[in-house]
């Protein structure tokens, strides 16, 4: 008995170790990184403006940063890209959900964040800087002078200090990029669109879109500095949307006309550019229609219309100015019009679309000009696209989540109503790299947007209010960065 | 936001595969275990209750049989392709139980009764892991109350029936994208419910070297009951589906054919062969009795499965090395009833191979104790067609998963002759 015993031990004990031994594992590869072609990614640099940034609901933060369209692209072919950093809730306080039912209210986070990677030794990758014109690229001014003048922190964030190099394109030359992503030229439209026409950045009055010889000559003159005259060094260079697709301008509007009708009222009296009273008129068809838009940012003071007590006003903190009389009905009457600032109209954009087109088309004969280097990222074809999908199919369908470019729900465009959703970084992430692919014979895969997360924020409690959209305390200021 | 109501109306789908063999539990008593479950044809200790009712008709006398299976399951992923990092599930142990009475009336008739735990299971991932909109914690515990009873026609004939009232009780937890906003809600589903099963064996023993056995177990349909919770941004407190819920479930019926063969009174080899209709579970679905569509009828939640019948094949043997020490051994097939399409993390199934030693030993001629031990060799289950969405889009969850589990069966019984 004892002999079987031992044998039985023996038996089951071998066994156990052969067991054990016999999982069936086998071990995995790492992918590759894709073959990308002629083009060379080792040294990536971007430049621009607040969407190269990665700048997402009013602000940067890392969570925006990290899928910067930049960021996405130098992930999928697996490439360094270091990125001015910035803590939560980013700066400025990003814009976040605070209640969804029964009303949307949408807050600024009142906390502020900080850089994190001041002290990286070289410039950073991503020279996004929020707010840059055109111009901005080959300004020499200081960066810390700057930020002050132009009350936008992101110059001494993003540039830090001219030994650098006094300005973001001898910053991204210091780099000795060997690929480029450029996609400038935005703000000088939308500073003019989002005032709704009342401020500008061209030279001459400050009122207008920047003039189009400006804009030419400053995009040859980047296109030449940064072209590399051998030709190895490729650029993609990304072109300007129109507003029509941005929700900042094609929400308030068409729900402003849906209440209106239901309560059978015709129409908005407006004030035109340069006016004190109203003579314009916005029927409920010119607003559903998008013939004349209202800003995101006059959301807030749709609830407004019709009072008599001069609330527009008393919530400014300012005085109504002389020929406003608050005492008729607000955006009802010629007296007491409603604001210039939160109104796009036909005129105005007339002027926005005819500068939109006009950059565009100076950007792409700057990409035919340097034609074996650079390519087109044409981003507002793109937002076309997906607008006229929108239109006839109610979305986009991409890795299997509707996109269209409604407000919040489109899933597109974040709470700012111009800035991306991290999803939305990653749709235009695509159209750059199938621009890549096809001019530069790489084989970059798309990156599956779904596995990007939903990136709109939301506050950490919920306050309950009244009304409709409700942005509190936002200014276009915030917005445009 | 009606609109947004009904969008999160979307992407609220409820998992989970609860059930497949990975759930199923065959091991109900250490002898039988320790042969690789090739036991229909002998069913010769309490477990025939289960096994094979029909083997009720060969013990003598009274018997109380007890005991308990150990089960330590590992499995892990490596994914989502063409990323291979690897998360594990968080190790856990389970034991469901057994207890059977039997009680011999006369040369005819003997009775049975018995409890075990015949599905149950479960897995737990990282709450924050990459399949966590999939599946974070997953539980069923099932109990079979059973009453049987055999008649045996002659030495060479038996027949046996039992009944059992079954009483189940799910759990599922899980997180939602609240797409497009950062945030996840957590979602506890929980429920109960019982059932009928019923089963019938027969026992031939055409000679005294060959027995055949035939067994059929029932399916059983459950409503389980219970209610739903939901863990989330204050903001989405009135716009997610809360409340009681209803998921009805249909668990497989088993038919089996067993032979043993018995040379000599020392050596017995066995062999069965196990179908299992899982093709009735076609589809998981959560009824939100509470929560409505805007139409005003209840929000349902469905989601694929799709399972196919599966089947176990098993090979086992028993040497009595003295009249008082029984040495065992087995192995077993189980083909899995889970399309590569529809493989989640909730049940990382896979065919699988069983290796099973185990022995008896008396230390009385009334008091004996059982004991089995199985490894469980899954195969590598490497997903490339996955149709399971691990966002709140279209991104199959592709991967590789690599399981395996640990079983020990003890038992004893106790013989009032």
């Amino acid at each position: 008995m004892k002999r079987t015993n031992r044998i039985v031990v023996l038996l089951i004990s071998v066994l156990l170790i052969t067991f054990i031994g016999c999982e069936d594992r086998s071990d995995l590869t790492a992918p590759q990184p894709p073959k990308t072609g002629d083009a060379d990614f080792s040294k990536f640099v971007s430049i621009g403006n607040s969407l190269t940034a990665g700048y997402q609901n009013s602000s940067l933060y890392e969570k925006s940063q990290m899928y910067s369209f930049g960021k996405l692209i130098a992930d999928q072919v697996g490439t360094d890209y270091v990125q001015p950093l910035i803590s939560e809730p980013g700066i400025p306080g990003k814009l976040q959900i605070e209640s969804l039912s029964p009303d949307l209210v949408i807050g600024k986070n009142p906390g502020t964040g900080a850089p994190t990677n001041l002290d990286y030794a070289a410039p950073y990758n991503n020279l996004g800087v929020p707010g840059a014109i055109l111009y901005d690229l080959v300004d020499t001014t200081d960066y810390q002078q700057k930020s002050e003048a132009r009350k936008n922190p992101f110059f001494s964030v993003v540039l830090r200090s001219q030994q650098l190099g006094n300005n973001i394109i001898k910053q991204a030359l210091a780099l000795q990029p060997t690929f480029i992503t450029l996609w400038i030229g935005n703000n000088d439209v939308l500073g003019y669109a989002t005032s709704g026409g009342t401020r500008g950045t061209d030279p001459a009055t400050g009122k207008l879109p920047t003039d189009v010889p400006t804009f030419t000559a400053l995009y040859n003159m980047v296109g030449a500095a940064i072209t590399d005259p051998t030709g190895a060094r490729k650029i993609a260079a990304a072109n300007i949307p129109d507003v029509k697709n941005i929700p900042f301008f094609t929400t308030v509007g068409p729900k402003l006309a849906v209440g209106l009708e239901a309560m059978g009222v015709p129409a908005i009296v407006y004030q035109k550019n340069g006016e004190i009273v109203g003579t314009g008129v916005a029927t409920t068809s010119d607003l559903k229609e998008g013939k004349i838009l209202l800003t995101l940012t006059g959301g807030g003071y749709t609830s407004l219309l019709g009072d008599t007590s001069g609330k527009y006003y008393a919530s400014l903190g300012i005085t109504p100015p002389d020929g406003i009389d608050i005492t008729k009905p607000f955006g009802f009457d010629p007296t007491n019009p409603w604001p210039d600032v939160f109104t796009l109209d036909e005129s105005e954009i007339d002027v926005t679309e005819e500068a939109t087109k006009a950059f565009n088309k100076i950007i792409s004969d700057v990409v035919n000009l340097y034609s074996a280097s650079w390519v087109l990222v044409d981003v507002n074809g793109f937002f076309n696209e997906l607008k006229n999908a929108e239109m006839t199919t109610g979305g986009m369908v991409i890795n299997g989540i509707n996109f269209t470019t409604a407000y919040i729900t489109g899933g597109t465009f974040g709470l700012d109503g111009v800035h991306p959703t991290t999803q939305g970084y990653g749709i235009i992430a695509n159209v750059f790299i199938d621009a890549i692919n096809k001019n530069f014979g790489a084989s970059i895969p798309n990156i599956n947007v779904s596995t990007l997360p939903p990136s709109i924020p939301l506050a950490k409690t919920s306050l309950p209010k009244n009304g409709n959209i409700i942005l509190k305390d936002i200014t276009w200021e915030d917005i445009i960065m | 936001m009606k609109k947004i109501l009904r969008m999160f109306s979307v992407v609220v789908i409820i998992s989970s595969q609860l059930f497949a063999s990975g759930f199923q539990i065959n091991e109900h008593g250490a002898r039988g275990m320790a042969m690789a479950g090739a036991y229909t044809a002998l069913a010769l200790d309490g477990s025939a209750l289960f096994y094979n009712p029909a083997g009720l008709s060969q013990l003598d006398g009274t018997q109380f049989m007890l005991g308990t299976t150990i089960i330590s399951p590992s499995a892990s992923f490596r994914g989502v392709t063409p990323a291979i990092d690897e998360y594990d599930m968080e190790s856990a142990i389970f034991t469901p139980v057994n207890f059977y009475i039997t009680h011999k009336l006369n040369e005819k008739w003997a009775l049975g009764f018995g409890v075990n735990n015949q599905y149950g299971l479960g897995s737990t991932w990282d709450e924050n892991w990459v399949g966590k909109y999939l599946a974070i914690e997953t539980e069923v515990k099932t109990y079979y109350f059973t009453g049987g009873a055999s008649y045996k026609f002659s030495d060479a004939f038996s027949i046996g029936i039992t009944a059992s009232y079954v009483y189940g009780d799910v759990k599922i937890l899980k997180k939602n994208s609240l797409s497009p906003f950062d945030g996840d809600a957590t979602i506890d589903l929980s429920g109960d419910g019982s059932s009928f099963a019923y089963s019938i064996g027969l026992l031939f023993k055409p000679s005294e070297q060959f027995h055949v056995g035939l067994d059929f177990r029932s399916g059983s349909e459950f409503t389980f009951q219970g209610d739903a919770t939901v863990e989330a941004p204050s903001q989405f407190m009135s716009l997610l589906p809360t409340g009681n819920i209803e998921a009805p479930l249909t668990l497989p019926y088993n038919a089996t054919i067993g032979l043993a063969f018995l040379p000599n009174e020392k050596l017995s080899i066995s062999a069965d062969f196990q179908y299992v209709g899982w093709s009735s579970y076609d589809k998981m679905e959560v009824t939100f009795t509470e929560f409505k569509n805007p139409d005003g009828t209840p929000y349902v939640s469905s989601s694929i499965r799709d399972y196919t019948d599966s089947w176990i094949a098993r090979l086992g043997g028993e040497y009595s090395l003295s009249t008082s020490f029984d040495l065992r051994a087995g192995v077993l097939y189980d083909s899995n009833p889970v399309k590569d399409e529809w493989v989640e993390p909730s049940l990382p199934d896979a065919d699988r191979w069983g290796f099973n030693i185990g022995f008896g030993y008396k230390f009385t001629p009334n008091l004996v104790l059982d004991f089995a031990y199985m490894f469980l060799r899954f195969d590598e289950r490497t997903i490339t067609n996955s149709k399971v969405d691990y966002t709140n889009g279209a991104a199959g969850f592709n991967g590789v998963y690599n399981s395996s589990a640990h079983l020990f069966g003890i038992n004893l019984s106790y013989y009032l002759n």
